[in-house]
């Protein structure tokens, strides 16, 4: 029997929670109502829930820019964040990344997060931006960064904001994806945020999704890029390879997807230093006119 | 449970729900049944979407619950008083509703794009659509339905040219004109087998076997049958032993009989194993659990390189029966077999060795092709693969039966009444005349419903239990239990002169057709049937071997192995002249076939049976060619703006049939009623294609009456005569044919009363529009000759009656052209601009003839590049579902797409028509594969063609 519970605010969705440890705060409900969460449920692979926690009247705030930083309440839907003048662009086009507008208009960043998909395009997006997230519980709130949060276990709280730096959000950007049809997940996914200056890289975080159990930082990339020039591709691809253990699936072989995830890193790294302040994220490729 | 209030379509609603609930299944069981469902919940294929507080959303991925305080909105919002509304209308008039069963959900979000942007550009559109899967259209025309839509807001009187008009001396026909089931698909109306299931049918659960190859050891039904709601559990114990098969096919067909609805031998992963007729779903799903079954697992075989290994497990090892044509060393063959193996009957022989598991085999040849190989100055051997490919309508298979007295009702989403009632007729052993079969709206067929892949269990179930019994497939059944494209791996040897002369063209094609032979010989026939006709070349020939497997069956899909023929034989070409330094175009323009070409490599293409050389009839090939030259560039080559991106182009040169010469057939009945209106009666089925369409309008155009006077009522075993059904592309031209013989046989008999009451030789007067007889000075309306006709000292109702056959094929041809850009960096593929040209005779629906030719091609895309069905080493399909299993959506269609049919005048087809649908399936991938290689110099000869696999042959990645 499944119980329901529509609290109105999140001391009461976090109290619930205690009362129900085995229960699921819904926010849209794009994932765990379907049929694909419930397959992967009965095969073992994702938890199951007794209880559904609906926290889309709890008030997490909207979006507003507060002390150096964006936080954006976690129970907005993908859509409504996409559309707000204040949403980064790197963010921005994360969302875009999911082409299906029915999944946007419902899915929260709260529960992207929370799922901690291998393949999410706005955990990879908030990761390059060095985003942090705000949990509630029984002892109150607390912050920290993303991925920090991906590496540990947090169920028992409650998402309730994103701080997205603006030192970060303001930052060149790229991003860009590899899937077999536009509707598809992504198989790979890189996102890169950086600011150079002479051609000297002097800020960087660098991404890649869909080669790891976890969206992940490419640390040793980022560590020999920052205070030098942007290095050649397959530098670059070397580089990336050693942060990822990508696997082989019906998506892909591991060769694949590591070949691949350097190829679009390195891109992503070439188009932030190129584009100027607002970052352009969609790769051309049109018959020159 | 827990009460919810909300708004539904203006009105105020409480309901109780369980929290468990899905907002889609609820609001379908209090009322609201627009909503559809192709994905069983997956959020993929968007036929569920709703308007939640003014946003479109999935209603399979909300909870019930959540709909609670909220303002929901659904079609039926849109529908009011059978009006259509400006979006509604709209999409009517552009053509895009096809089967309709995605219609609902695009209404929706059209009115919400165009609540956001009065004028929206064509991202916006797209973006709007991202949700929705659209197996039918190809999407390209609902860009035009947006235009439209946007201006009828503001205007609900604009109009504009929908499509373009043919032929000038009709007024229907080759003219646009609303579908006649359109107006009730885009209102959202009761249409499908789904939307009239009754309170009390039971329904029916069948458990499938988790082994790809297995004996059923022992089976236990008895703890099942204790749970409460169960009637009936049949297993392969109490089934009859009556083997048939389920391909929907003339009698005697050339498939063999190699099945029982439930066999004591499970051959692949997902075979029936036990069908549960309950009361409830729970209840079905309870004795599911309960029943034991123990399974004594055998080696299996998954390709055909393994089926045809020496010592390969065998998938069917039992005895082989033949009506006819049995060969003297039968009785030593069945020696010792099994008799847990079945049985393999052949109507007549298909050159099978089902114990080396060869389903069939067929070979052909014209002229010398040794000498023509001794005469090329090139000859090159390629080996060609294509995947297994789903047709995945966004309705799944379904069916509903029950009893009528004595009589068994089948409500079918079927391409094949007739069909589907003599095989029923067979399992039950009872004459066709106790069977009705209703085919009701259906929402994409494509080929997968040309089997009967469901049906004759229910029906069967419902025979011998009495009770009404409905039974939906779900996504995942589509996948592992219907039907798919039959896989291929193509051997071809070509040989040409530096003049560009092909001098000798040999293909072998081995074919995997999985457990059951469904069309295991007609599918791989056809990919020289109609692939090798297209060539004016002496020395041809061809082997064609078919092989049993264990994965999920194979069957009929759209193209029916013309398009895997067409991938290797097209491709083929472009190779030799590529490696002739010949140009690839003047090669075809020298070698293809035209008007008053003999295609004589027809003699070793009949379909079971001795076929005969033909000449080529209408052809527009040559206008297709010079078309889309024109449209492409062709010659032209380009430089993207980006030096990641190589950009390439590609054609391939497309034959089909219209029909099955001296196999098909065809028959229909106009009558005039009362008032000077008429029916129309003919067994034909309409998938969301337009039959009924065309048969209205073939009606109106020869009787000269405006198409809203004729009513068509077709599929239906009691009331319609008999056709074939929809398969090999015969709907306009067989069923058609019928119809229009029928309304040329009304016209006469028309003229012959009118002549008697006007006092008039026949011979003087002539039908005129709108409706009446004229000449000799008078005129006589159709409701008077009616009245007359009826009357106590009348001539009796007018009825006309018409058939249809032929014995020579009506082909339609084609040109595809397609331009890719290619990443040197990711090995990705994008098809940039796709031209489809194809010759189909007269179009008699042009917006629907538009949407069949994008629907098409979008879907070979699909196959081309990323759909593939993977298996794991056990057989078990690893993706059966939407999220795993990649179908192009509007994001994947190309930005520019143009579809353009040729007219030619074809002397035997109604009004000069050909068929349109399945050959425009057969050129994607060649044309993509040599686009692929014109852009970054790599031939990719296997399908799906992955970015994985492009970098790998770009020596990118290692092989």
């Amino acid at each position: 029997m499944l119980a329901y519970f529509k609290p109105t605010t999140v001391e009461e969705a976090v109290e619930l929670k205690a009362q129900h440890p085995q229960g699921a705060f819904l926010g849209g409900g794009t994932s765990i109502n379907s049929l694909g969460w419930s397959k992967r449920v009965d095969s073992g692979r994702a938890q199951g829930y007794d209880a559904l926690i609906d926290i889309s009247g709890a008030d997490m705030g909207g979006i507003e820019e507060k002390d150096g930083f964006l936080r954006i309440g976690a129970n907005l839907c993908f859509q409504d964040v996409l559309e707000h003048a204040l949403c980064p662009n790197l963010l921005r086009a994360a969302f875009k990344q999911i082409v299906n507008r029915n999944v946007r208009n419902m899915a929260t960043l709260g529960g992207a997060l929370s799922l901690k998909s291998p393949c999410s395009n706005p955990i990879a997006a908030l990761l390059a931006l060095h985003a942090e997230v705000e949990l509630s519980c029984h002892n109150g709130t607390k912050r920290l960064a993303v991925e920090e949060f991906l590496e540990g276990d947090y169920y028992k709280a409650l998402l309730t904001a994103v701080y997205i730096p603006r030192t970060w959000a303001q930052l060149n950007c790229a991003t860009r994806r590899y899937s077999r049809s536009q509707n598809d997940i992504s198989i790979v996914l890189a996102d890169v945020v950086l600011d150079t200056a002479d051609g000297i890289i002097t800020k960087v975080s660098a991404v890649a999704g869909g080669v790891g159990p976890t969206v992940r930082r490419l640390r040793c990339l980022e560590e020999s890029l920052k205070g030098h020039a942007l290095p050649a591709e397959e530098e670059v691809a070397a580089l990336v390879q050693r942060d990822i253990s990508a696997i082989d699936d019906l998506r892909g072989s591991a060769a694949f997807k590591t070949y691949t995830a350097g190829q679009l890193v390195d891109w992503c790294l070439h188009r932030a230093a190129e584009s100027g302040s607002c970052g352009c994220c969609e790769h051309k490729g049109e018959p020159k006119a | 449970m827990m009460e919810i209030s909300f708004v539904l379509n203006g009105r105020q609603r409480r309901e109780n729900v369980d929290p468990s609930d899905k907002a889609d299944a609820f609001l379908r069981r209090i009322g609201v049944l627009s909503l559809r469902n192709g994905c069983n919940g997956e959020g993929a294929c968007g036929a569920c979407t709703i308007v939640l507080n003014g946003r479109t959303v999935s209603s399979c991925l909300l909870r019930a619950v959540q709909l609670d305080g909220k303002e929901v909105c659904t079609v039926e919002y849109y529908s009011k008083h059978r009006q259509l509304d400006a979006i509604q209308s709209a999409m009517v008039d552009a053509g895009v509703v096809q089967c309709g069963y995605c219609t609902p959900a695009m209404v929706l979000a059209i009115e919400k794009l165009l609540d956001r942007h009065p004028q929206p550009t064509k991202e916006q559109v797209r973006d709007a659509l991202s949700g929705i899967f659209c197996r039918c259209t190809g999407y390209e025309q609902f860009y035009k339905a947006v235009q439209i839509a946007a201006q009828r807001r503001q205007d609900p009187n604009f109009s504009c040219e929908y499509a373009p008009a043919y032929v000038d001396e009709h007024r229907f026909v080759g003219k646009p004109g609303r579908k006649i089931d359109s107006a009730q698909l885009a209102r959202g109306e009761n249409a499908y087998v789904e939307d009239f299931i009754p309170a009390d049918a039971c329904v029916m659960k069948m458990m499938r076997s988790p082994h790809a190859s297995a004996y059923i050891k022992s089976i236990d039904t008895s703890e099942a049958l204790k749970v409460p709601g169960v009637v009936y559990i049949m297993t392969h114990e109490n089934c009859p032993e009556i083997y048939y098969n389920q391909a929907g096919q003339g009698y005697p067909e050339p498939s063999p009989y190699d099945r029982m609805m439930i066999g004591h031998k499970v051959n692949h992963v997902g075979d029936r194993v036990a069908a549960i007729v309950a009361e409830t779903w729970e209840a079905a799903c309870e004795a599911e659990k309960k029943i034991k079954v123990e399974y004594e697992v055998l080696p299996h075989v998954l390709t055909v390189d393994e089926a045809m290994a020496p010592g390969a497990p065998v998938v069917h090892n039992g005895y082989v029966e033949y009506v006819c044509g049995a060969p003297d060393d039968l009785e030593e063959y069945n020696k010792g077999v099994d008799p847990r193996e079945g049985k393999v009957i052949y109507q007549f022989p298909l050159h099978g060795d089902a114990h080396r598991n060869k389903a069939s085999a067929a070979h052909g040849s014209t002229g010398d092709i040794e000498k023509g190989f001794a005469e090329a100055d090139e000859v090159i051997e390629r080996v060609y693969e294509t995947t297994q490919i789903q047709c995945t309508p966004v309705e799944p298979h379904v069916v509903f039966c029950k009893m009528q007295g004595d009589r068994l009702i089948i409500h079918a989403s079927t391409q094949v009444p007739y069909h589907l009632r003599r095989i029923v007729a067979s399992l039950i052993q009872a004459p066709e005349n106790k069977i009705r079969v209703i085919k009701e709206r259906v929402g994409g067929g494509f080929g997968v419903k040309q089997d009967i892949v469901l049906e004759e269990v229910v029906a069967y179930l419902t025979w011998i239990t009495g009770r009404p019994i409905y039974q939906r497939f779900t996504r995942e059944e589509e996948f592992i239990a219907s039907r798919t494209r039959h896989l291929a791996k193509m051997y071809v040897k070509i040989g040409g002169k530096k003049d560009g002369t092909i001098t000798a063209v040999y293909m072998d094609v081995k074919a995997n057709t999985g457990p059951y032979g469904a069309h295991c010989l007609t599918v791989p026939m056809n990919a020289c049937s109609k692939t090798l006709p297209l060539l004016d070349v002496e020395n041809m020939e061809f082997d064609v071997t078919t092989y049993y497997t264990n994965i999920a069956p194979a069957g009929a899909y759209q193209g029916y192995g013309a398009p895997k023929g067409s991938f290797a034989l097209q491709l083929a070409i472009a190779e030799l002249a590529d490696k002739l330094g010949v140009d690839h175009m003047e090669m075809i323009e020298k070698n293809r076939i035209r008007t008053g070409s003999v295609m004589n490599i027809l003699k070793s293409l009949g379909e079971g049976r001795e076929g005969q050389a033909e000449v080529v009839g209408s052809c527009g090939l040559g206008e297709a060619l010079a078309r889309g030259r024109e449209l492409m560039d062709w010659g032209q080559k380009e430089e993207s703006d980006d030096p990641e991106w190589k950009i390439g182009k590609g054609f391939a040169i497309v034959m089909q049939g219209s029909g099955l010469p001296n196999l098909d057939s065809a028959n229909a009945e106009v009558r005039m009623i009362s008032d000077g209106t008429f029916i129309v009666l003919y067994g034909g089925a309409d998938l969301g294609t337009g039959l009924d369409t065309v048969a209205c309008k073939l009606v109106a155009e020869e009787l000269q009456i405006d198409p809203n006077l004729v009513t068509v009522w077709s599929g239906d075993t009691d009331a319609t005569p008999f056709d074939v059904g929809a398969y090999a592309s015969s709907g306009t031209f067989f069923s058609g044919g019928a119809v229009h013989n029928a309304a040329k046989n009304m016209k006469k008999r028309i003229l012959e009363v009118a002549a008697q009451l006007m006092e008039v030789p026949a011979e003087e007067l002539h039908l005129e529009f709108p409706g009446k007889v004229v000449g000799g000075g008078k005129e006589m309306t159709y409701w008077q000759i009616a009245h007359e006709a009826e009357s106590g000292v009348g001539v009796g109702q007018l009825m006309a009656y018409g058939h249809f056959i032929v014995n020579r094929a009506s082909v339609p041809y084609g040109a595809h052209f397609a331009k890719v850009k290619v990443s040197t960096r990711t090995g990705e593929v994008k098809v940039i601009k796709y031209c489809c040209l194809e010759d189909c005779g007269t179009p008699i629906n042009p917006e629907l003839t538009l949407g069949q030719m994008y629907g098409g091609v979008l879907k070979t895309i699909g196959h081309s590049l990323y759909e593939q069905m993977i298996y794991d080493e056990n057989g078990r399909c690893l993706n059966p579902n939407f999220t795993d299993y990649k179908v192009p959506m509007i994001g994947d269609a190309p930005d520019e797409f143009i579809s353009e049919p040729v007219v030619t005048n074809d002397d035997q087809g109604p009004m000069g028509a050909k068929s349109v649908s399945e050959i425009t399936c057969n050129g994607a991938s060649p044309c993509i594969a040599e686009a692929i290689h014109d852009a970054v110099g790599v031939w990719i000869r296997d399908w799906p063609f992955s970015a994985e696999k492009v970098l790998k042959a770009m020596g990118k990645l290692p092989k």
